[in-house]
């Protein structure tokens, strides 16, 4: 998956999203989330720039060896 | 002694004076409550005090000595706990009306521990909301830097950093799943360790991100974090994420010096002003930098190429794994939260596939920086780009962008410790940061000591 093929976040995604699990949100609540929408979405362009193919576990190392 | 020179001794000290009859952990912990009563309605450290069984503790503390039964050096000595341990009778509320009358019926881990070898709990201080929010939190007031109290102490363990540069306890305990050990270690002049992800026990913490929460010690003093990690340390059973690894004596390295030492220096991000750290930072890091190479340590840069993008990858991560945990009190008391109700929601936003991508990311921090530490002991960096910030209110979402010195360990899991190393011209503390091997805090601890023993910054105290 690449980065263009990541559904950009806006506020009407997060607004359903959280209505199906039961969470409707203010409209303010909503307007001060999509604030932060500019910068989540340079996270993930920035994220989604790197091939990760070599990297095949994500939590080798970081647990206890029992845990892997 | 006056009642404000006992509250400054370090636990070491205070140990030693309580062990010989020289000191009674009644007279210790009377005159924290007297400091606390007098100091704390400035800095707002405590949420939640525990007068009687402090005073209780104490007795008991001096009868078993003065019986012969000495349990080691924290017996007597007063500490407190960020109100994400949870403790037996007594609320742990996550600084979260959610949580307001919540009253655990068993320790934490940690609170078990430090019961056990004797010490005295003067009560649960403040945080940042659930561990994550900013100012203001739902429940109880927003602690001030000791320092100057118009600044923030750091967080999100912001109680225990302000309590302990206001010598209102000895030692304390927090958490860390973005740096909140380590940010009030450097904004409020005070040692904060995070430990190695599954070296000390989890259990009856309130979570935050179930991959990145650590907990861990914070002290005045790189010794006094030593000698309360030596307690909590260890594998628990109650935790599935605590490792079967041997716990070393950590005060039997701590003053082995540095000589011959290899430090890994990363200047491309960390101390690079063009990013924009914060000019004054870098130079007292710099210069704590000069220090360690004057006691014997040689300097390598090191470079760890994907750190920029440490932040984001830890985002995603713990956003997801907050809102995971706190979903179903989002849907059910979403009222009762403050404005960090906005970061756990933005939590629901990112997807498997982000998720998956972030923690890829997170594999290859780690095989980086474990690159790095296979030809140098440690990496030294400044602990924070930026001085403590001012109080008041703060941006629900924090920095979600820009430079960030903490995450990157939080993602590796890696030991890290904040140790005080000078002050702004503005008069506010600045940390140095020195990361390890896993499972090697030893060497951490000995390289923060060998640089606190040579500098006067941990006999410094604000004056309130």
């Amino acid at each position: 998956m690449t980065y263009s093929q990541r559904l950009i976040p806006n506020e009407q995604d997060l607004a359903r999203m959280l209505e199906r699990a039961g969470m409707n949100l203010s409209r303010a609540d909503l307007e001060a989330i999509a604030s932060s929408f500019p910068a989540v979405s340079a996270q993930l362009e920035r994220l989604y720039s790197y091939d990760l193919s070599r990297e095949t576990y994500p939590f080798r190392g970081i647990f206890p060896e029992e845990l892997q | 002694m006056s009642t404000d020179d006992l509250c400054y001794l370090t636990i070491n000290e205070a140990a030693s004076l309580i062990r010989d009859g020289k000191l009674s952990p009644v007279e210790l912990t009377e005159a924290h409550i007297e400091r606390i009563d007098r100091l704390d309605p400035k800095v707002n450290a405590y949420v939640t005090r525990l007068d009687e069984g402090a005073m209780a503790d104490a007795r008991a503390a001096e009868s078993e000595i003065r019986g012969g039964r000495y349990r080691g050096p924290l017996h007597g000595i007063p500490v407190s706990f960020k109100d994400l341990y949870d403790t037996a009778g007594t609320r742990t509320t996550g600084q979260s009306k959610v949580f307001a009358e919540r009253v655990p019926t068993q320790d934490s881990a940690t609170v078990a521990r430090m019961k056990e070898a004797g010490a005295v709990s003067l009560g649960k201080v403040a945080l940042a909301e659930f561990g994550l929010g900013g100012s203001p939190t739902s429940l109880f007031e927003t602690p001030s830097n000791p320092w100057n109290l118009n600044y923030s102490p750091g967080g999100s363990s912001s109680g225990s950093g302000a309590a302990l540069a206001a010598g209102l306890c000895m030692g304390s305990f927090g958490t860390d799943t973005g740096g909140s050990l380590r940010n009030p270690g450097h904004c409020s002049g005070i040692v904060g360790l995070k430990p190695t992800m599954g070296r000390v026990s989890r259990f009856g913490v309130i979570p935050c991100s179930w991959s990145l929460d650590t907990v861990g010690p914070m002290a005045r003093t790189v010794g006094d974090v030593a000698s309360l990690l030596q307690i909590v340390a260890g594998h628990d059973p109650n935790d599935p994420t605590s490792a079967h690894v041997p716990v070393p004596d950590y005060a039997a390295t701590l003053g082995d010096g540095i000589a011959g030492m290899r430090i890994g220096i990363p200047r491309d991000y960390f101390f690079n002003t063009e990013l924009g750290a914060d000019t004054e930072v870098i130079e007292r890091a710099e210069r704590a930098i000069a220090v360690l190479q004057e006691l014997g340590a040689s300097l390598e840069e090191v470079s760890i190429p994907s750190v920029q993008d440490a932040r984001s990858s830890h985002m995603v991560i713990m956003h997801a794994e907050a809102f995971a945990y706190h979903r179903e009190f989002l849907r059910d008391h979403a009222e009762d939260y403050g404005p960090v109700r906005l970061r756990f929601w933005l939590g629901a936003l990112y997807t498997a596939e982000d998720y998956l991508q972030a923690s890829l990311f997170r594999q290859r921090m780690v095989r980086e920086v474990d690159e790095i530490l296979e030809h140098v002991d440690v990496i030294v960096t400044p602990t924070m780009p930026r001085p403590a910030p001012s109080g008041g209110a703060s941006s629900p979402f924090g920095t979600l962008m820009g430079l960030n010195f903490l995450a990157p360990f939080n993602l590796t899991g890696s030991p890290a410790v904040s140790v005080p190393c000078g002050f702004t011209a503005a008069g506010l503390p600045v940390g140095l940061q020195v990361a390890g091997r896993r499972f090697d805090e030893a060497t951490v601890l000995r390289v923060a000591n060998a640089y606190a023993d040579a500098t006067a910054w941990k006999g410094m105290h604000p004056s309130l």
